[in-house]
């Protein structure tokens, strides 16, 4: 299975998965990805019905809108907003961002995938101060907690899915992570 | 501090009549400023040799310190000759003349700790004690030594260095007397007949190669032959320097350092000298450490020679005459030593090398008794024109140093 | 949240070195082989500091950056004479996750700002290097070179109303001496600020990181310990090495790898991520 990084429009059509990936800052991510007239070539992508995957910041794009510097619009594939996780916290200091190793706890009841098999326990890498606060419960399967706040970590509509981690960081389990991805994309083709 | 009273008679020595005795290291006199392609030194530090494939005699002899010599033979050499001298009596049986720098301070200890051996310190006192110089001093007699130290009165001492910065170019004159002399005067004190210096500085960073492969040494031949810069203690009697004032600076009569048989050694003949494994012995084992104030100046270390107030402005003349500051001796031998590579090295010495030390300038003009005007027009007196050119005002290198 | 155990490396013209109060730098091997042997058993992140990049250049660091990304997959730091915008992303675009800026932060503050402007907080570490002095602490730059005259508290606090996302404060008396961390220090600035906060320099015993737990402090960088127990455990000494009549390892340190310094903390209770 080949992977690339691309901004062609034929490359990302054509592609089995897209991934989304994000470090920097709401605004700026969505000013590029117009900027670079990528923004209906990934609603398309979402459309056909082809696997997305957010990373990050990547994932945080997938909903609504976000309230990082300014109000701005993401894609809204999933309804919600992005909120600074130091709102959600009774404590008095909160270190901002999220840094660091932490799991999570699956609710795949109704939202069954084989992406997180062996994955359970699993610590991945964290690193941001925004979260993701989708407004429907079921589109939330992965939950993580960090200090007094509990948070989505894990959100997924149909073809979508976006993990706040970071799994091309998160050494061994991150691995994995992306061997059951690309199984779960072969299996489908 | 009081001013420098200078006797009538000195005041009539002209720059030439000093210059009689041997302008010999006085400043660089080749005609051709080279580079040594492995260090960063060039071929204007006196006694300094460079061979066909332009690589310094430093460099080379690293080379051999790294793939000839049979260290493990050297250590069983240095148990001999520390069984042969020492005692077991209660009595000092070696003298280490330390300053309380690193390298000092790891010969010391070994000699002590290791070896078994009941060394005497000494110690001949800079010409301004910087407070980490002294802390670290105490630091190395608080690990248990028994120490001489010698610390000739100041008017002297001011005089002396006064003198030998306006003739010699060098405030350092005196104090290379004390340091030499003074251990000397102590082994012949205590019936000591070996002295241990750590490096033998010719071989280790350049000069005259005359005892790379020997590991003793008469000290009889030695003050007779030795002249500093063309000048002895006693020839600033001719110039009407008071007698009493030399007293801590002379050197004693060599007939009766011959028959005492006074030896000395160097312990970098028995260990492969790699200063900067000195820093971390001392660190570890003598309280060293290095200056708090962050890197000297003239140079990026913070950790070599920082025990005189003044040394600085040793090391800028020597620039001055030479074209070699302390970045470059600090540099040259951290490249021979495999710590830094060349090019690290020259981007070492283009930053710092000849930064002028004005922390202690207020100081050393006091100490002198001379005003900005006169220390700088000794400064251009003692500038070769083979090494510089003024650009705009501003003098510069002719040559430096650069990659390859 | 699990403490963070983060290996050190300092690197110099292609070599891993070590110092003691960032002075006397000894080479020690090659930083992408104990990058990977470090990451395999199980350190949490990486971070690599070039000291002489300010001097002459990154071109070294950016290769091994590139190298380590190829084979290491956790978060990697790298710093060293970063000086612009597009410094930090030659350095970013190499692989790395994180850029950490120390001395060009103190001569230009706003460079904080700008960096984390374009590349979020999360990827500007801000490295402070502090000496206790007479009455107080103080911030030095330049490799420990340089005195400014600051407090490395109140600097602290400036960064990350700068946009620092994540402090690393080092103590430089402490630093490669093994005689433990300047816990007093970290404790302080972790007080006075709201961002993560990882403390380097001194560590030589499992008790260091033992104390420190309960004080707020979220990372630990390890460079000497670790680096002389690997290098012998996996014989990855050079001949040069080899022949030197000096020991390395001082009396100060623990005998511990990065899998016996993680078993050890659990068993003290300090919550730690383990490598299953």
């Amino acid at each position: 299975m080949k992977a690339s990084i691309t901004r062609d429009k034929k490359e990302i059509e054509n592609s089995d998965c897209l991934i989304l990936p994000g470090v920097g800052s709401f605004p700026n991510a969505i000013n590029s990805i117009k900027k670079y007239e990528l923004y209906e070539v990934v609603e398309k992508f979402v459309a056909s019905g082809k696997r997305l995957l957010g990373i990050c910041l990547g994932a945080q794009l997938l909903l609504s809108k976000s309230y990082e510097f300014s109000e701005v619009d993401g894609f809204g594939f999933i309804e919600g907003h992005v909120e600074l996780i130091r709102k959600f916290s009774l404590l008095n200091k909160l270190k901002v961002p999220h840094i660091g190793w932490n799991n999570f706890e699956l609710k795949l009841l109704k939202s069954p995938t084989s992406l997180f098999d062996d994955l359970v326990h699993q610590y991945f890498y964290f690193v941001h101060s925004y979260i993701m606060c989708p407004r429907n419960h079921s589109e939330v399967i992965g939950e993580t907690k960090f200090e007094d706040v509990k948070f989505a970590s894990i959100i997924r509509k149909e073809n979508i899915i976006g993990v706040q981690f970071h799994p091309e960081r998160s050494g061994p389990s991150g691995i994995k992570f992306f061997q059951n991805l690309k199984s779960n994309i072969q299996s489908e083709l | 501090m009081e001013p420098l009273i200078i006797p009538e008679s000195v005041k009539e020595i002209s720059t030439d009549s000093a210059g009689n005795y041997g302008t010999q290291d006085i400043t660089g006199t080749e005609s051709k400023v080279v580079y040594c392609k492995k260090c960063v030194i060039s071929n204007q530090r006196p006694r300094i040799t460079f061979d066909d494939e332009g690589i310094c005699s430093a460099c080379r002899y690293a080379e051999k310190k790294e793939n000839e010599i049979d260290w493990d033979d050297r250590e069983k050499q240095l148990i001999d000759l520390l069984d042969h001298y020492r005692k077991n009596d209660g009595s000092y049986d070696c003298l280490v003349p330390v300053s309380g720098g690193k390298d000092s301070c790891f010969v010391a200890h070994q000699l002590k700790f290791k070896y078994n051996m009941n060394p005497l310190l000494v110690t001949f006192a800079p010409l301004r004690w910087s407070t980490i110089g002294w802390q670290n001093l105490q630091s190395l007699i608080d690990t248990g030594f028994d120490t001489e130290i010698c610390v000739p009165n100041t008017y002297a001492y001011r005089l002396l260095s006064r003198l030998s910065t306006e003739y010699l170019g060098d405030p350092f004159q005196p104090f290379v007397y004390g340091v030499k002399a003074y251990p000397i005067r102590m082994a012949l004190k205590h019936n000591i007949s070996l002295i241990f210096y750590g490096e033998n500085g010719e071989v280790e960073y350049g000069g005259d190669m005359k005892n790379a492969d020997s590991f003793m040494h008469d000290v009889g031949e030695d003050l007779r032959n030795h002249y500093f810069k063309g000048m002895m203690p006693s020839d600033w009697e001719k110039y009407g320097v008071d007698k009493k004032l030399l007293h801590s600076f002379s050197l004693p009569n060599p007939d009766q350092v011959q028959d005492k048989q006074i030896k000395c050694s160097w312990f970098s003949f028995f260990k492969k000298w790699t200063p900067q494994w000195n820093f971390y012995y001392a660190r570890e084992h003598t309280g060293f450490e290095p200056e708090a104030d962050g890197r000297s100046e003239g140079t990026y270390s913070k950790y070599a020679s920082i025990d005189d107030k003044l040394d600085g402005f040793h090391y800028y003349l020597g620039f001055i005459k030479f074209g070699i500051g302390r970045a470059t001796s600090d540099a040259a031998h951290e490249i021979r030593d495999g710590h830094i590579s060349r090019e690290e090295g020259v981007a070492l010495v283009k930053k710092y090398d000849g930064e002028f030390p004005k922390k202690n300038y207020d100081l050393f003009l006091q100490y002198m008794d001379m005003t900005d005007e006169q220390f700088q027009s000794i400064v251009d007196r003692f500038r070769p024109s083979p090494l510089w050119i003024k650009n705009n005002d501003e003098w510069q290198l002719k040559t430096q140093v650069s990659n390859l | 949240m699990k403490i963070r155990l983060i290996p050190r490396l300092d690197i110099k013209g292609g070599n891993l070195v070590k110092g003691i109060n960032l002075e006397g730098l000894r080479i020690i091997g090659k930083p992408e082989v104990f990058s990977k042997l470090y990451s395999d058993l199980g350190a949490d992140e990486l971070i690599y500091i070039d000291s002489v990049a300010s001097l002459y250049g990154r071109k070294n660091l950016l290769e091994i950056v590139k190298r380590t990304a190829r084979e290491v997959f956790i978060p990697l730091c790298a710093g060293g004479g970063i000086r612009s915008a597009e410094d930090a992303n030659e350095i970013l675009r190499s692989g790395a996750d994180k850029i950490s800026i120390n001395s060009e932060a103190v001569r230009k503050p706003k460079l904080i700002s700008e960096l984390s402007s374009l590349f979020g907080s999360s990827t500007v570490v801000s490295y402070i290097s502090a000496k206790k002095r007479e009455n107080g602490y103080e911030v030095y730059i330049d490799n420990g070179r340089e005195r400014t005259g600051m407090c490395p508290i109140e600097w602290a606090q400036e960064v990350e109303s700068l946009g620092a996302g994540e402090l690393l404060i080092e103590s430089i008396d402490q630093e490669g001496t093994g005689l433990g961390f300047d816990l007093e220090l970290g404790e302080k600035i972790s007080n006075r600020t709201n961002v993560p906060i990882i403390i380097t320099g001194g560590f030589g015993q499992t008790s260091h990181i033992v104390d420190a737990f309960g004080k707020n402090i979220n990372a630990f960088a390890i460079g000497s310990m670790l680096h002389f127990f690997h290098m012998q455990k996996h014989a990855l000494l050079n001949e040069r090495q080899k022949q030197n009549h000096y020991q390395f390892q001082t009396s100060h340190f623990e005998n511990l790898g990065i899998e016996e310094l993680k078993q050890n903390l659990s068993k003290h209770g300090v919550p730690i991520r383990e490598i299953t």
